[in-house]
């Protein structure tokens, strides 16, 4: 899979997996066992429609090969597909839809309407997406648990174009009371840039002040990390800069130094099995 | 990787994957005969991908002899030819 998409479908299942931990109040809520329902049904579907794949897809393979055998001639695989189609995602929005409505403007439906978020990405909905994203810029904007939310408008770029999304970001920026949703918000509309803008434009610089700003605002560690790891990226771990030390233990137990390594080439290979 | 042995070259592996038994399977399966570590191994205070920024998988690093960073990308084949040139260079400025 492309890496980028292959990030963006990481990045969605850990917030898919985080919107379940916020902590309970008094146990876990209707609400909360509601929403962890709908979220474990939609894991399940998808995990069976995964499986359905790749069996349709070895059994065309197999006859594949015995077609080869028989000196048939053989056609072309098909592509494996990626994602399932825009239908196997109405039900679980319908779902959803229904139980946000039955919580009304209570903080409550909020789980769903981030849910909504989710779907509308995942089966590229428009609608499904802009709804979601209206009650939780308006009905819901009071709420301190919308930083995830954000996060979701700065995947929308592709899906509702880039001025659609920031007017949700900058709405969260403008009307939300509590600082860290703020500082999600005014982050996510920047990333972009300080991600790619060339580091000696005016888009970059104006990125990276807004950034730095957000960061301030808050005492979210992980919005503070975050801004310190963009800018680093961009400005220190560049070619041509003297590398970090690595100090540590390796798989084996054995201590180690990065520098031990100065006077030798070495490549570092960031990589995960998934 | 063979053809780098006795050679000025060093392949360091950062696993990011959160359990050290994986990962330590994966190594054996896979016979990485070369140096890993996990992301955040132990006594380090953040994640190596945090201090390094990385926010894409996979990703390669190239050091030179001073560890100065003359490759960050997600192309291993770039990442492989810089490595090779670099080794080729470094040796033969031994030679004189």
């Amino acid at each position: 899979m492309h890496s980028r998409t292959r990030l963006l479908l990481g990045v969605l299942a850990i917030l898919m997996a985080t919107s379940s931990w916020l902590p309970a109040q008094e146990g876990p809520s209707k609400a909360k066992s509601q929403l962890k329902e709908l979220e474990e049904g939609m894991d399940a579907a998808y995990a069976k429609w995964r499986k359905e794949q790749k069996e349709k897809m070895a059994k065309l393979r197999a006859e594949q090969e015995k077609a080869k055998k028989d000196g048939q001639e053989v056609p072309p695989m098909p592509p494996m597909r990626m994602a399932p189609k825009e239908d196997f995602y109405l039900p679980h929005i319908e779902k959803a839809r229904k139980l946000a409505k039955s919580y009304g403007t209570s903080d409550d439906a909020i789980g769903f309407q981030k849910f909504l978020l989710m779907m509308g990405l995942r089966s590229r909905n428009k609608d499904v997406f802009n709804n979601a994203a209206k009650a939780i810029t308006t009905t819901h904007i009071a709420s301190d648990k919308l930083g995830e939310s954000a996060n979701l408008f700065m995947y929308a770029t592709r899906l509702v174009g880039k001025d659609v999304a920031n007017g949700y970001l900058r709405a969260l920026e403008t009307n939300s009371p509590h600082s860290q949703v703020r500082a999600t918000a005014i982050l996510a509309r920047v990333t972009e840039s300080l991600e790619n803008a060339g580091t000696d434009t005016m888009a970059y610089k104006a990125a990276k002040e807004e950034a730095l700003r957000a960061a301030a605002m808050t005492d979210d560690t992980d919005i503070k990390t975050r801004v310190k790891g963009l800018i680093d990226g961009r400005e220190n771990l560049v070619t041509g800069k003297v590398a970090p030390d690595i100090i540590g233990v390796d798989l084996d137990g054995t201590s180690f130094k990065l520098s031990d390594y100065k006077g030798k080439i070495v490549l570092l290979d960031f990589w995960g099995d998934w | 990787m063979k053809e780098m042995k006795n050679r000025p070259f060093a392949l360091i592996g950062v696993n990011s994957d959160g359990d050290l038994d994986k990962i330590r399977a994966i190594v054996k399966k896979k016979n990485l005969n070369w140096r890993s570590f996990q992301n955040k191994p132990k006594g380090a205070k953040n994640p190596i991908s945090q201090d390094w920024a990385v926010r894409g998988w996979p990703t390669m690093v190239v050091l030179d002899e001073d560890m100065r960073i003359v490759y960050r990308g997600h192309n291993g084949n770039q990442a492989i030819s810089k490595v090779k040139m670099l080794v080729k260079k470094l040796e033969s400025s031994k030679d004189l």
